[in-house]
């Protein structure tokens, strides 16, 4: 294993030299720290973590570092976390064998081999003490990064550079749970203080000597081209260094992101919009609604007779329900920075894919891989927006350094209306639902389906291919009914769309609960009965469903002018139930409280895991209740957050409360779960409360505010 | 991360620019209790002063129009945000996220701490400026807070998280104010 350039920074930086990975540097001095993949400590016993996976905010880097530190021994004091340099295979994920993040998988996936990471280094550490010390290694006990017997007590500094001398042994024995410190209770992120005093450098935030800012001009009407362009009055603005074109615009290079900004308003540009897309979002939804009547579904799964139970259902209910697109607009906009040095191209930003990235960057400009060095820094959301398959931000900003033949080092920004308008969204949905029940009121048939573009952007060579991150939570797979069926047409839209947090269960939840609640409400039954009823080979959303209810006083009636929602769902390999409390009237409501019951296994921090359901909470809300895209003509109109609503202080809910349960002996993800319950609870209690149907979201538009 | 901090460190003067655009001024700002000058057109928001001529990067860019509150800084100890104040118009002491300091400050910060607010981090800056200023300003009650905070957006919604931090910092400083 050699180490890269970053890699060796991070070393020197910290007076780490190489130690057991610096075989590749024939000059490398003796080691005076202990340096792994995963791992490094220096010589004043300082804990450095390399992170293979992003931090958007969901407190991976505190994750993955909690971990080694519990195996390790570590003082959690003195370990800190940087973002692993992009290399495979050492940092490949472990299911998608390349370096990325998503699903809420980090955790689980690197359970073992951090876990096994933070035990070797321990194990070389105290061999090595024990060899300094002429005892057996039995006698050599660990505690908050220190090495001690009866007589002696050293700092892991110490030793670091003996242990990195010794053979990496090839089987350690892990801790046992009664034996953790760390994991399981409240650990504070190791990254608080700095957020908070605003000293993290996010990706926007990085600078070079004589850098320059970037600004790109792209097409409006999503998917359109140059075809030409005078930059004369633009070249002449102040501040301006040089405009150049580039594959998804014109590119303004200035002194200032300011000065660059100001100057893109005076580019004249004309667009060849003819491979650009033309039509609103409503009519998008009416193509995609009519799709389903006239073409072949691009996916069908039937389970028994459907149609023959339907002939017999005392009652039909129907449901349709319309999904718009939605833009990520994490606070960050999406910016990148980056220069090239000594034959070296460095980038700094969120990289949420590294293995594309970087090779979407040494593509463009001609470089072999190891020339391209990634510097993942945490990125100040992302919620999908990051991990494009085309590395689509990553790729504009490669061409505006070569376009300017990397004379300057250059960070480019998008403003909050190249964020918003730039396409990317999490696709435009359309879920038909029919449920035929019988006298008693149970579902006897179901009809599932679903029009609108898959995020895998390429039509599937296998015909019929269970497009997960169109399906995944449907009614269809989650409630048991033995007479069902579920079709998905993918009609085509020129609008690229992406995965948003929780992927498909941002509108599959949401409409199987709404739905389930309809169908409840259809049967006279109460909601939380129904469903269970309905959960039959599902024991873990069973029991947060029954806890929540529980937790929430479900039994016995909510206090005068309170009304309540329920929603339930599994994704991520969690589990998750919320109880919405919600007083006053339909259209002008408080959130009063929302009780969570969440299985997402073993919760190795259960203060973030709160945290991520709390905030989850929110963006889902966010989503449901005043998020959506309008386009017109193939543009996007809704540019800042005057027009793009995302949800406000006042608008979360007063309480909430979030109840753990521990239904497996190993992590799930706890990302993305929060977020799609919360909007279907809410609705159910506000369509009690005498809001007509909901067939479209988000269930406000701008008057709310 | 002290690798970082060299990469990051700010290249901002650039004297001979300043020469060749004759519309550039230059324009003393009490940054910090520094005096602070900006080379630039009058009309230049002290929000690119600060992160793009000066590297005070900790305030924040997220909207330009004063619509998200992450750029938020104090003039002369009042909240305003930074992307709507041309740098030609600041008449006053300038205090960035970099420079705050003092009882309020700190208790805001313990609190932030202690209740774990920071998820991505990108809008805490403006955050703890704006809550700072809310403080400092007089007793908070939840009126206060609502109509405040409600100006700073957070997309990751640690909502709850703030609302409880500056409930807690406002507690706590009024206690010692009584005391
Ligand atoms: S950037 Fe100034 S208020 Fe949003
Ligand atoms: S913490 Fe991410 S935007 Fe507020």
């Amino acid at each position: 294993m050699t180490l890269d350039r970053r890699g060796f920074l991070v070393l020197a930086s910290t007076g780490l030299l190489l130690g057991v990975a610096g075989k590749g540097l024939s000059t490398a001095p003796e080691p005076d720290g202990l340096v792994q993949r995963f791992l490094a400590i220096d010589w004043e016993g300082t804990v450095t973590v390399f992170a293979k996976h992003l931090d958007m905010g969901q407190g991976i880097w505190s994750g993955l570092a909690s971990i080694v530190a519990e195996e390790l021994d570590a003082d959690w004091g003195r370990v800190r976390v940087v973002g692993a340099p992009a290399r495979l295979p050492d940092y490949a994920h472990n299911a998608f064998h390349e370096q990325t993040t998503g699903g809420s998988t980090s955790t689980a996936q690197s359970w073992d081999e951090l876990r096994r990471a933070g035990a070797t280094a321990r194990a070389m550490l105290v061999r090595a003490a024990a060899q300094a010390w002429h005892v057996p290694e039995a006698a050599v006990g660990t505690r908050r990064g220190e090495l001690f017997t009866d007589n002696h007590t050293a700092g892991y500094g110490d030793f670091a550079a003996a242990a990195a001398r010794l053979p990496v042994p090839a089987d350690v024995t892990l801790k046992s749970r009664a034996e953790w410190r760390l994991l399981g209770g409240a650990l504070p992120r190791t990254d608080t203080a700095a957020k908070t005093r605003g000293a993290t450098v996010y990706g926007i935030d990085g600078m070079w000597p004589d850098m320059r800012h970037a600004i790109i001009a792209r097409c409006p009407q999503i998917g359109g081209k140059v075809r030409s362009y005078d930059a004369s009055a633009a070249r002449a603005m102040p501040g301006v260094d040089m405009v150049v074109e580039v594959p998804s615009g014109i590119a303004v290079i200035a002194r200032t992101t300011w000065h660059a900004i100001r100057a893109r308003e005076a580019l004249r540009i004309e667009w060849d919009t003819h491979a650009a897309e033309t039509r609103s979002d409503t009519e998008i939804a009416a193509d995609f609604t009519r799709a389903m009547a006239e073409t072949a579904p691009a996916y069908t799964d039937t389970r028994g007779a459907p149609e023959a139970a339907f002939a017999c259902a005392h009652r039909v209910v129907e449901a349709e329900f319309r999904f718009p697109y939605l833009a990520h607009a994490s606070m960050e906009p999406l910016s990148i920075s980056g220069r090239m040095v000594g034959g070296v191209c460095e980038v700094r930003a969120g990289f949420q894919s590294q293995t594309r990235n970087q090779q979407a960057i040494a593509d463009i400009l001609g470089l072999p891989l190891d020339r391209v060095a990634l510097d993942t820094v945490p990125a100040g959301g992302s919620f999908g927006r990051r991990a494009s398959f085309d590395s689509d931000w990553v790729a504009e900003f490669a061409h505006v350094l070569k376009a300017t033949r990397w004379r300057w080092p250059i960070k480019l920004t998008r403003t909050r209306e190249d964020d918003v308008t730039g396409g990317y969204y999490r696709p435009l949905m359309i879920h038909a639902m029919r449920a035929g029940l019988d006298r008693e009121g149970r579902l006897i048939a179901l009809d599932q389906r679903m029009s609108g573009q898959s995020v895998t952007l390429k039509a599937p060579e296998k015909p019929n291919w269970r497009d997960w991150t169109v399906m995944e939570g449907v009614f269809h797979e989650l409630y048991a009914c033995s007479n069902s069926r579920l079709r998905w047409w993918g009609p085509p839209a020129r609008v690229p769309v992406l995965t948003f947090r929780s992927i498909s269960n941002n509108h599959t939840g949401i409409a199987k609960e709404i739905f389930v609640d309809r169908l409840a409400r259809a049967a006279g039954a109460d909601p939380v009965a129904y469903r269970l009823a309905l959960l039959g080979e599902e024991p873990r959303q069973v029991a947060v469903l029954r806890l929540a209810a529980e937790k929430a006083g479900w039994n016995t009636p909510p206090r005068p002018g309170i009304t309540r929602g329920v929603a339930v769902h599994r994704s991520e390999g969690s589990f998750i139930a919320q109880v919405a409390e919600l007083s006053g009237a339909h259209d002008d409501f408080c959130i009063e409280r929302i009780v969570t019951a969440l299985d997402c296994g073993l919760a190795l921090n259960p203060d973030t895991v709160r945290a991520q359901v709390e905030g989850g909470t929110g963006f889902g809300l966010s989503a449901g209740l005043y998020g959506r895209v309008t386009l017109e003509g193939g543009a996007a109109q809704d540019g800042n957050f005057d027009m793009y609503r995302v949800l406000r202080l006042n608008e979360m809910p007063r309480v909430m409360e979030t109840h753990l349960i521990e239904g497996a002996d190993r992590p799930s993800g706890v990302g993305e779960p929060g977020s799609v319950p919360g909007t279907a609870a809410v609705v159910n209690a506000l369509e009690r409360m005498g809001l007509p149907q909901v067939t479209q979201f988000p269930v406000f538009a701008m008057s709310r505010i | 991360m002290q690798n970082m901090a060299v990469m990051t460190r700010a290249c901002v003067d650039r004297p001979r620019a300043a020469q060749q655009d004759r519309r550039l001024m230059a324009f003393t700002v009490l940054i910090n209790g520094q005096p602070r000058v900006l080379d630039c057109e009058p009309d230049m928001p002290l929000l690119w002063g600060l992160r793009d001529l000066l590297g005070l990067t900790g305030t924040k860019y997220s909207c330009g129009k004063g619509l998200c509150g992450a750029c938020t800084v104090h003039l002369d100890g009042a909240a305003v945000r930074s992307c709507s104040v041309p740098v030609s118009e600041v008449k006053g002491a300038i205090t960035t996220i970099e420079g705050i300091a003092g009882p309020v400050a700190e208790r805001v910060l313990a609190a932030w701490d202690a209740h774990q607010v920071a998820q991505c981090g990108y809008c805490q800056p403006g955050q703890v400026m704006a809550a700072i200023a809310l403080i400092a300003a007089g007793p908070v009650d939840d009126a206060a807070l609502e109509a405040t905070m409600n100006g700073n957006l957070c997309r990751c919604a640690t909502y709850m998280r703030i609302r409880a931090a500056v409930r807690d910092a406002a507690q706590t400083f009024a206690q010692t104010v009584s005391a």
